[in-house]
């Protein structure tokens, strides 16, 4: 064996053709997905939604970017534009469709109008996540069928969003008090509509979806809510008529008190029973006969779909301790919450109740948040396995676990090995960059080589620049920086 | 040297918004991540089809605003994990016809290395680099079929560059042992 075979196998190549059609596939993808999120990452500033209009184009032929815009503008109806509308988010055409609808945005001169057409692209994109959820349920694939909901969910948050600024300009800047109403009043229609439709699709999803897209789920109800309080702040300052106020307000009260009572009830689910809480006590005593540290390790990581492994989403931050914090903090807030409502229920004045009910729907989206965290905490009981701590004996043994997982080192070095060792490392090691660093590695290579059945020696483990990946090969115990006293 | 420059410049360029640098890492890398994946698989459709993955996947990442210091590990870092998603997903492996694969290897620019037989290669293949584990077998392509280095091989598995030299040095005895052993049965 020499360095020729090797020299050998690198001929092999992939055929032309086949590179030259992956070569065109893929960037004809990286050119879709690029120009529709020219607003996001790429340009980190704040692209102005100009900017994501003009942008799109600028990798077509200039003869074709105008063609395509005016086929846009002639047609100026939506449906014209046929099966591209019909688009869902994570397909091909969907960008084309989005371009095409900032287009129509941009086009249009007054600021009313503007906003109008945001608040109907609001409510299409919920429309686009019930057509993907209820595609995701035919899914097998989960993760597959997860991310199409978080992309369908991003889209409306990010919707959401952008109708709120709209309805806000139309506010700063309009000088028709009725289109002002109007628009903040539709705001909030469509926000409590679409938030509506979003639980109960996220309902209909199965548990192992709903899961993962728990976060997104969290965050575009928020952002709902945000646009919803919004509106109803705007049409209290904008209605003079006190009686269409309070009746449009009971409307809104009432609506809160069935969320209060369904969060409520999540929450109160979620609070972990007698015997997790038990388990979780037991865990921390464990703990703190560790050494600290030592345990974070323990818990592995997932690559997700190719990209270079992550740690487990819920390590970084898992100690039980903060579980049962979590679990007293949920139980204060369910206290909490009821005392809210009460005091809402009590609240006359339209703007002292607006308040009162900013601060239900904070604490609300405070208990679902708690909620999931919770239920995330719940997961993790096993991942730390604690045979059943009855005395110190057994944190103990955890701690003599992890030293044998390293090989026993012994110094003592026979010639049989040493030979091998060199003959070795001869070959091909030498090629190895520096020829000192060489000299660390076959000593630690020796000293793992030979028998390991006198573990007496003393390892002394010098710190290895901190490098908390370390321990993930337990296995491969010599770190150069290591240091074996005879 | 030169190389790892062109590719931060690539990198900048993309992450200010030009796609069409990317192609240019394409053009760089497709070569190397194929033939990385083609061992990996040693099937040409298959890895066809994962290295074109590994290019999107890469440019997700990158686009994600994620910071990459070195493109070239990352690609074959992504590669790596893909080839491990392929094979947790098709739990069957296809058989590698190793005299079809040495057959091709031998037959490409004879003149070159004459005196490496086809059977010499075949051993190599099928006795060496196909019995050894995944990680063995990979860090030996990535150090001599590859040719990178070790500080690029260390962010490619995720393990220290000290743990890198142990792994590499045991692979090759492994690599040693298993062809040895199979010369002293004939």
């Amino acid at each position: 064996m020499n360095k020729k075979q090797f020299k050998k196998l690198q001929q092999i190549t992939p055929s032309q053709e086949w590179k030259a059609s992956s070569r065109k596939n893929i960037m004809a993808q990286v050119h879709f997905e690029s120009f529709n999120n020219a607003d996001k990452k790429i340009h980190s500033n704040n692209a102005k939604r100009v900017g994501v209009v003009v942008n799109p184009f600028s990798w077509m032929q200039p003869s074709l970017a105008v063609v395509l815009l005016g086929v846009i503008i002639l047609g100026s109806s939506v449906a014209s534009v046929g099966a591209t509308m019909g688009s869902l988010p994570g397909d091909r055409l969907y960008p084309i469709k989005r371009t095409i609808e900032n287009v129509q945005v941009a086009i249009t001169p007054s600021i009313e109008e503007k906003a109008k057409i945001e608040l109907s692209l609001a409510s299409k994109r919920v429309e686009e996540l019930q057509e993907v959820t209820s595609r995701a349920k035919d899914e097998e694939d989960t993760e597959k069928a997860s991310n199409r909901v978080k992309q369908a969910l991003n889209e409306v948050t990010k919707q959401v969003q952008i109708a709120h600024e709209a309805v806000e300009k139309v506010k700063e800047d309009s000088e028709d008090s009725a289109e002002k109403i109007a628009v903040a009043l539709d705001l909030t229609k469509r926000s409590q509509h679409i938030e509506g439709i979003i639980e109960e699709t996220v309902s209909s999803l199965s548990e192992d979806v709903r899961e993962e897209v728990d976060g997104e789920v969290i965050q575009v109800l928020d952002g709902v809510d945000e646009s919803s309080l919004s509106g109803i702040d705007s049409v209290i300052a904008l209605v003079e008529d006190e009686e269409k106020v309070e009746e449009f307000l009971a409307d809104h009260v009432e609506d809160l008190q069935v969320k209060v009572e369904k969060a409520t009830t999540a929450l109160a689910q979620a609070l972990l029973t007698e015997e997790q809480a038990e388990q979780f006590r037991l865990e921390i005593e464990a703990l703190t006969q560790i050494t600290e540290g030592e345990l974070i390790d323990t818990t592995g990581s997932t690559i997700s779909f190719g990209l270079p492994e992550q740690p487990v989403e819920v390590i970084p931050t898992l100690t039980p301790v903060e579980a049962l914090e979590q679990n007293s903090a949920a139980q204060e807030l369910i206290e909490d919450i009821a005392d809210s409502l009460v005091f809402l229920q009590e609240e006359e004045p339209t703007q002292s109740l607006l308040d009162a009910i900013q601060t239900l729907q904070d604490k609300l989206s405070n208990a679902k948040e708690t909620t999931s965290i919770l239920n995330e905490y719940k997961q993790s009981l096993g991942i730390l396995i604690i045979p059943e701590v009855s005395d110190e004996s057994n944190a103990v043994d955890l701690v003599t676990e992890e030293d044998s997982a390293l090989p026993a080192e012994n110094t003592e070095v026979d010639s049989n090995t040493e030979q091998t060792s060199n003959e070795v490392g001869g070959d091909l090691l030498v090629e190895q960059d520096a020829n000192t660093e060489e000299n660390t590695d076959n000593s630690a290579l020796e000293a793992e080589n030979s028998d390991n059945n006198s573990a007496t020696e003393t390892l002394v483990e010098e710190d290895s620049n901190g490098d908390n990946k370390e321990e993930e090969v337990p296995a491969e115990p010599v770190e150069e920086e290591r240091v074996f006293i005879l | 040297m030169k190389r790892k420059i062109t590719d931060k410049f690539l990198l900048l360029k993309i992450q200010s918004g030009d796609p069409e640098a990317f192609a240019q890492i394409y053009d760089g890398y497709i070569d190397d991540i194929y033939r990385f994946v083609f061992y990996k698989v040693s099937h040409q459709h298959e890895a066809e089809d994962l290295s074109s993955e590994v290019f999107l996947k890469t440019w997700a990442y990158i686009k994600g605003g994620n910071s990459v210091k070195n493109v070239r590990a990352l690609l074959y870092r992504i590669a790596r994990n893909l080839v491990i998603d392929y094979y947790r997903t098709n739990k069957k492996r296809t058989a590698v016809n190793y005299e079809d694969l040495s057959e091709i290897l031998a037959s490409k620019d004879p003149h070159l290395d004459e005196e490496i037989s086809f059977d010499e290669l075949r051993l190599l293949l099928e006795k060496g680099i196909y019995s050894l584990t995944e990680d063995y077998r990979d860090i030996i392509l990535l150090r001599y079929v590859e040719g990178l280095t070790i500080q690029e091989i260390s962010e490619i598995m995720d393990r220290t560059k000290g743990a890198c030299r142990v792994l590499l040095h045991r692979a090759i005895k492994a690599l040693k042992l298993a062809i040895r052993k199979d010369q002293d049965l004939e």
